[in-house]
């Protein structure tokens, strides 16, 4: 049988295990992304959320068979470039974080958002992060943080 | 529009945090996170499709003000933060929804949550 | 792959479905959350044909493995369907979830489904032993139960193009404003031509254990006038509400036909 082969931050990969496991489950236990949360297993909070080919997915939902010739990102390999740096900048100084859990999946979304839409509106940001739950923030925080960094990140997205 | 009063803020930016966290909690509280219980005393609502928690879209236009004024008390003039949010949205929310319906004298409402089907049932009060 | 297949053609992909008991993944949202145990996964993604939207002349065409993402970045998919799928959940769901997954898990509350019957949409059924298309509503026969085979694959949805560019009305209830499956949903296609009403479509989540339209009560609008309907707007809704059926799930039937009702007077009430 052949290995499931991806790449994971930019590192090909190859999978031994069954194309039904759940990636969510693999990128956690065989490849220690713990920034990968596990909220619902149900795609109802985008803890789980990372980027298959640059695309906001959740990784609950996810078979590994699914992403054979892929490309994943998570925020263990996105915290390397400039466009998390302003992100994070941006998290901090609003203390956009509280206890943290749904912050990954948030980045992610933030990512995914100004990728193809740089200017956002700040209905546009809570549309992009409506697949995130916060229970901590009231949203507030994380949506200025977003939009501070769209501003303040020209060029960069 | 909510005030806090929790002496003195030690971290700013955390407890405005907290404030719209809680308030945001408050007004799910009161308006959408329903929980059934089964005769067995189980609950129903047991995944996050069946408990419903506000999301970024559900975010009424809120501001959370802070009363700053020194606790001689507290910690640096501190009072306890966390648990004072989730306190004042759920009856304000309930009392606009009485409000909307015409006044305590037409609907009382006196439980949370609230939903919007609860709205219609109590709505369809009026017309039978 | 181990416990899967990733056929490149659909040739491939109905042999292996013919042979071997496996479920069709295409964007995985409801498959993972079901979690079947020991049954291969038959990964339908690479199939050109299924990721395809087209216009044949006469239908719409939107493979089963389109995502309602694409779906919604395409000019030649309707309004009345783009509103429907912009609704779905949440951004990552809507860009894994297909037209395909939608239709053949079954669901009642299926909004890109209700849209497409709205429009008076079919699907194209694939298997060795041949090809079957059939309207919408006979695939959707109750909850969790449709007129696929065990040897079918869903190819595509069809959406005639004569309906695709008319007024339409779409209301979705749901418990918030994202992430919120539809309790009550109501969408439909018209067209009005000096008053009178020449196409009428109406169709239904929440009013029954699947997606309704009533063709008897739509015939006795068309050729009504607007002003007609609107003068007797309570026997038309009457005619609607007697015939759908409201059961108890996450919210009560008294809510579902109160919501019904008033939408359906808001939808009549609209129409000129």
């Amino acid at each position: 049988m052949d290995d499931i082969r991806f790449r994971l931050n930019a590192k090909d990969v190859a999978y031994a295990g069954a194309a039904t496991d759940r990636l969510l489950d693999v990128l956690r236990d065989d490849y220690d992304m713990k920034s990968v949360k596990c909220g619902c297993k149900e795609g109802e909070c985008g803890a789980c959320a990372v980027l298959i080919d640059g695309v906001l997915t959740n990784s609950c939902c996810v078979a590994m068979g699914a992403v054979d010739g892929h490309e994943i990102v998570t925020v263990e390999g996105y915290r390397e470039t400039p466009r998390f740096a302003k992100l994070s900048e941006k998290f901090a100084e609003l203390s956009a974080v509280q206890c943290g859990f749904c912050i990954p999946g948030m980045i992610l979304a933030a990512e995914a958002l100004l990728c193809v839409n740089p200017h956002p509106t700040e209905d546009e940001v809570r549309e992009a992060i409506s697949g995130n739950i916060c229970r901590c923030t009231g949203y507030n925080a994380i949506v200025n943080a977003i939009l501070n960094a769209a501003k303040e990140g020209d060029g960069l997205w | 529009m909510s005030s806090f009063d929790v002496g003195t803020p030690v971290d700013y930016n955390i407890v405005v945090g907290q404030m719209e966290g809680g308030f945001l909690q408050g007004i799910g509280y009161a308006s959408i996170e329903k929980m059934d219980y089964d005769n067995k005393g189980r609950i129903r609502n047991n995944s996050f499709t069946d408990y419903l928690v506000p999301t970024s879209m559900d975010v009424p236009n809120m501001k959370a003000v802070m009363h700053v004024e020194e606790y001689p008390d507290g910690p640096y003039g501190a009072k306890g933060a966390g648990e004072l949010p989730l306190v004042a949205p759920p009856p304000a929310y309930i009392e606009a929804v009485e409000q909307a319906l015409g006044g305590a004298s037409v609907h009382p409402l006196s439980r949370i949550p609230f939903s919007t089907e609860d709205v219609i049932l109590e709505l369809n009060k009026e017309v039978s | 792959m181990v416990n899967g297949y990733k056929p490149s053609t659909l040739q491939e992909a109905i042999e292996i479905r013919a042979r071997e008991r496996v479920i069709p993944y295409a964007g995985g949202t409801d498959v993972m959350v079901r979690r079947p145990e020991g049954i291969p996964f038959l990964f339908l993604n690479n199939i050109p044909e299924l990721k395809e939207i087209r216009d044949d002349g006469e239908y719409i065409r939107i493979g089963a493995a389109v995502t309602f993402t694409q779906a919604l970045k395409n000019d030649l998919v309707p309004a009345l369907m783009k509103e429907a799928v912009s609704r779905i959940a949440a951004p990552a769901i809507r860009n894994a979830g297909t037209f395909g997954g939608n239709l053949g898990n079954g669901s009642d509350k299926a909004d890109s489904v209700m849209a497409g019957f709205a429009l008076d949409g079919r699907v194209r059924l694939l298997s060795e032993s041949g090809e079957r298309v059939l309207p919408l509503g006979e695939f959707c026969i109750r909850r969790g139960v449709t007129a696929i085979r065990d040897d079918e694959l869903i190819v595509e949805v069809l959406l005639p193009k004569e309906n695709c560019t008319l007024p339409y009305y779409y209301k979705k209830i749901g418990g918030r404003n994202a992430l919120a499956i539809s309790r009550v949903a109501v969408g439909g296609v018209y067209s009005v031509k000096d008053g009178v009403i020449e196409q009428f479509t109406a169709a239904f989540i929440g009013g029954g254990d699947v997606c309704r339209r009533f063709k008897e009560i739509e015939e006795k609008l068309i050729g009504k006038s607007v002003d007609d309907v609107r003068a007797n707007i309570d026997e038309y809704v009457k005619s609607y509400s007697e015939s759908l059926t409201f059961t108890r799930g996450r919210v009560s039937a008294e809510y579902r036909r109160t919501v019904i009702t008033n939408l359906l007077y808001d939808y009549l009430g609209s129409l000129w």
